[in-house]
């Protein structure tokens, strides 16, 4: 399948790929899909005090736009707040890459894994 | 890099038409445009003589008698025609069918559509090693089967079944054979005057000829009979009405006559390539040759890399043309057929890539493939969150 210039370099270059420990208490670590689907998204964020997101990284095993949609994600979210990260929606990342209707799931996917990630320090009782 | 600096890994999608067939084919689309069916002038008679000569080389590619072989559109319509006309010249006698689950989809959706019609069909199953048990394919048979069509080379995997035996079997049991042969021919020797074969289904476009032109072969002794699928004029003796396309006929008759030529000294070449590619291949890490390596052409390697999806590998390899059995290639969204038939798992069919060779594959391009598939496959596993994560950041997967 041919794609777009956005998923392309997207995906050839990864932005912020990365692991952070996810045991700090600042850290948050959502994750979606599974190997034996053929698709694995994690994102995490780093928070501070304020909610602000400081730091946000990601880890992707799947197709092409399944890199690119995790690499838009943790791109978007640098410098955003918490509140902000929870409206994060497919919708964005289907725009911003213009991911053909076969590869929505891919844009569902990394929503979910965003979303996840901030539950999971938004759990950790500091925000 | 430009289109043309691309390394071309996809010799079994399709090959491109080697100049000297291209050349043969001109004349017969400008200066000797006749009808092959024109039996009043000379233009037809040029025509039918050139068609007749394709014919022959055709033939003699595979060991038939040039009145065995039908021209067809393609391999897809060589295939329709033998099942359906087989099954339904033959359903007074029984309508049971067995077929492969790794067949190409031309035999497994004609095989549908007779399911349809009311005949019953048996998919086997294969060995992990991509062959069919000849004792399983046996027990298949019934009083009622009528037929049975099993390739000789696997489009996927590119594993060479046993035609001879499973023939064998069939002429016992008074089956029908149609073998699909369309990634067969120029790779491997096929002799059908001794082998117990009563179809065979050819492709141009997979030998270094032009596409939309194929063959049927339909034995004659004893003879094949078959329903005719397309009407119209009765030509190819009924099996096959249609004008001959000359032309293309031409351009499939010289490709089997440079395959017949060249078929020895092109497997020798192409094996020491894929031997190099392989080789290099299997310094990564964690990477699974699918199919049996013996009883395989040269041409084909399918490899899956675990821990990296098939598409986004071949996306990631710009400079290189190949294919993937990868879900997110296909419009369903589920693995390729025959590797989750040979009992790979979901993740490993999903993270296959197909790199198949042919007569214009350079030591160069092998080279350049091994380095591309080896920088890209690193890049890919430090983007997974499957491959070697750090001893403080376990997951549980």
């Amino acid at each position: 399948m041919r794609y777009g210039d956005a998923v392309m370099e997207h995906f050839l270059r990864p932005r912020h790929v990365g692991v952070m420990n996810s045991s700090d208490a600042d850290v948050g670590t959502g994750e979606a899909g599974s190997y034996q689907t053929g698709a694995l998204i994690r994102i995490q964020l780093k928070v501070s005090e304020q909610g602000q997101i400081q730091e946000s990284c990601f880890k992707a095993y799947g197709c092409g736009c399944t890199i690119a949609a995790a690499s838009f994600a943790a791109q978007w979210l640098q410098d955003r707040s918490l509140e902000q990260a929870a409206q994060f929606s497919s919708t964005d990342v289907q725009q911003a890459l213009e991911l053909p209707p076969v590869k929505v799931h891919c844009a569902l996917l990394v929503q979910e894994a965003v979303q996840a990630a901030v539950a999971s320090v938004q759990n950790k009782g500091a925000f | 890099m430009s289109r043309a600096q691309r390394i071309y890994m996809d010799y079994a999608a399709t090959t491109p038409v080697d100049p000297r067939v291209a050349d043969s084919m001109i004349p017969w689309l400008t200066e000797r445009f006749g009808n092959p069916a024109s039996s009043s002038h000379p233009y037809g008679w040029d025509a039918e003589e050139a068609v007749d000569q394709a014919r022959r080389q055709v033939a003699s590619l595979v060991g038939a008698e040039p009145r065995e072989i039908v021209w067809t559109s393609g391999a897809t319509e060589a295939i329709n025609l033998a099942l359906k006309g087989a099954a339904q010249f033959y359903q007074s006698k029984g309508r049971h069918i067995i077929t492969v689950r790794t067949e190409h989809k031309a035999v497994i959706d004609t095989c549908l559509a007779l399911q349809d019609e009311g005949f019953e069909v048996t998919f086997l199953d294969v060995l992990p090693s991509g062959l069919i048990d000849p004792q399983a394919f046996e027990q298949a048979i019934r009083p009622d089967t009528i037929l049975a069509s099993v390739m000789l080379v696997n489009n996927e995997i590119g594993v060479i079944q046993d035609v001879q035996a499973l023939g064998a079997i069939c002429r016992k049991h008074k089956v029908l054979f149609h073998v699909d042969a369309a990634q067969a021919t120029g790779k491997v020797a096929i002799n059908l005057q001794e082998w117990p074969v009563d179809l065979m289904s050819m492709s141009a476009h997979k030998t270094y000829g032009p596409k939309g032109i194929g063959a049927l072969y339909i034995r004659r002794k004893p003879a094949v009979r078959l329903k005719a699928q397309i009407h119209g004029g009765g030509h190819e003796r009924g099996f096959r009405s249609g004008t001959l396309a000359t032309h293309q006929i031409v351009g499939m008759g010289r490709a089997f006559e440079l395959a017949a030529q060249e078929m020895d000294t092109d497997n020798q070449r192409i094996t020491a390539l894929r031997d190099r590619l392989w080789a290099g291949l299997q310094q990564i890490p964690d990477l699974y040759l699918n199919g049996t390596f013996d009883e395989r052409v040269p041409h084909n390697l399918n490899i899956s890399v675990d821990h990296i999806e098939g598409e986004a590998l071949m996306m990631a390899l710009t400079d290189l043309a190949v294919s993937s059995g990868s879900a997110c290639t296909s419009a369903s969204l589920e693995p390729s057929y025959v590797l989750t038939a040979l009992g790979r798992s979901d993740q490993l069919a999903h993270s296959s890539l197909r790199l198949s060779l042919g007569r214009f594959t350079t030591e160069q391009d092998i080279d350049d493939t091994i380095a591309a598939i080896g920088r890209v496959v690193e890049q890919l596993r430090a983007i997974s969150p499957l491959w070697s994560e750090s001893a403080s950041e376990p997951f549980t997967q």
